[in-house]
């Protein structure tokens, strides 16, 4: 897989949405690995009303975010 | 149906809001104290005093319903499988910002969700906390905007989660030996806030309830202030909306409605409750949530959320003991020296954790 890995595994709420933010600003498609629920819920819901699309799957026990942008 | 399922999904934190803000409201009507259903800072205070960390003997009982937030959130997590057991993102700072937590929060008198209590409750002097909120919010979302970071969390082995648990089960078991033995130890006040409490197997049960609605819901208010500067996104706050509403329209119904500039257990000063509740909200930021979801958030086992609250422990026992804690009748000058040592240290942790995220990248 050639896309940029962002990994927020670990990372304070809301750091990780500020993360996904930074990245997609840049406007390559990327993947964002998280390891908490509520992290996932946040990331998807900006990415929602941002209306980008993502696809979201389990890897390893952390959930693997994938933004197509 | 799938709409009726998005829509319960886009409106779940305003739903859990509104039983929240209704919970208060019963809590005050079965007997506790004033706008004080449900209060992070004031109940951490008062367990502070139970245990003898503060002696101030109006404000000393350990509260039921943080015990049964506890039992909510707890089972909540392991049934939803949010127990994730995590820690080692600088505790000890994060202690520290709990006691910066305790310091505005004294000043205010209250938490984020108290000053919703009060002003559904007719106090118009929380106006000047509410206010403080996202300008406390906003300091912090100054930093973390530049790159603030107080380090990735690692997960931790499953036994370690076994601490949390240990030290509210023993409060747990103290509530229990004061109720069956009346020891003399934990302190229960015999007058003053600490006096007025509802029955406490329905503070228990109502506090295991609200627990499940605050894990469930992700209800956060300074992260609902965040949300708004950072992605103008309203989600959050929509909670903040169910708790005012639930709450005004109980009271409205139990008569506990009093309009009145300063409510009971408060005060008028409203430079204090802006700023007070201003670093309130700078800490939090800081530390990724309120009182309220650190607790949850130490029930989902993040030891560093544990260190949070016993950061707010600490600081509830030295504000008291000190005597820089506001009361009804205001704010002492020792008090806004506290505050602003306390703006001085949350600026402080706040500029050195962007340093150390820049120093970090320069020399990779």
């Amino acid at each position: 897989m050639s896309e940029t890995m962002v990994d927020c595994r670990g990372l304070s709420c809301p750091q990780p949405v500020l993360r996904v933010k930074e990245e997609l600003e840049k406007g390559a498609p990327f993947c964002i690995l998280v390891d908490a629920q509520i992290a996932v819920e946040n990331i998807t819901r900006f990415l929602g009303h941002k209306g980008v699309p993502y696809a979201v799957s389990e890897r390893d026990g952390s959930s693997l975010i994938e933004v197509k942008s | 149906m799938a709409f009726c399922k998005r829509a319960y999904k886009q409106n779940l934190v305003l739903f859990g809001g509104i039983i929240v803000g209704v919970l208060g409201a019963i809590l005050v009507k079965l007997g506790n104290p004033a706008n004080m259903g449900l209060c992070f800072v004031c109940f951490y205070r008062d367990i502070a005093g139970s245990l003898g960390l503060q002696m101030n003997p109006l404000v000393q009982y350990l509260r039921p319903e943080i015990l049964g937030i506890f039992f909510g959130t707890f089972l909540s997590a392991l049934v939803f499988k949010d127990f994730n057991p995590r820690g080692g993102s600088s505790p000890g700072i994060r202690f520290l910002l709990g006691m910066l937590i305790m310091v505005g929060g004294l000043i205010f008198l209250g938490c984020p969700i108290r000053a919703i209590y009060r002003m559904a409750g007719g106090d118009l002097s929380a106006l000047g906390g509410l206010l403080g909120i996202p300008f406390g919010a906003y300091l912090g979302l100054l930093f973390l905007t530049k790159g603030y970071n107080l380090g990735a969390s690692r997960p931790l082995p499953r036994w370690l989660t076994i601490i949390p648990l240990a030290f509210f089960g023993v409060l747990t078991i103290l509530l229990g030996v004061k109720l069956w033995l009346a020891t003399p130890y934990p302190f229960f006040s015999v007058k003053g806030p600490g006096a007025q409490h509802a029955p406490v197997l329905i503070s228990l049960a109502l506090g295991g309830l609200a627990g499940v609605i605050f894990q469930r819901s992700r209800l956060c208010l300074s992260g609902g202030f965040r949300d708004i500067f950072l992605f103008n996104d309203f989600y959050l706050l929509k909670g903040f909306l169910g708790i005012l509403i639930g709450a005004f329209v109980a009271n409205l119904f139990l008569g506990q409605f009093r309009p009145a500039l300063v409510g009971p257990v408060a005060h008028g000063n409203l430079a204090a409750n802006f700023l007070g509740m201003g670093l309130l909200g700078f800490a939090a930021v800081l530390l990724g949530g309120c009182p309220m979801r650190q607790l949850i958030m130490t029930w989902e086992a993040n030891l560093d959320s544990f260190a949070a609250i016993l950061g707010m422990f600490a600081g509830a026992g030295l504000m008291h003991n000190l005597g820089l804690a506001a009361s009804p009748a205001g704010v002492s000058v020792n008090g806004w020296l506290a505050l602003a040592v306390g703006y001085l240290l949350a600026f402080a942790i706040a500029w050195v954790f962007c340093q150390a995220r820049a120093t970090a990248k320069g020399g990779a």
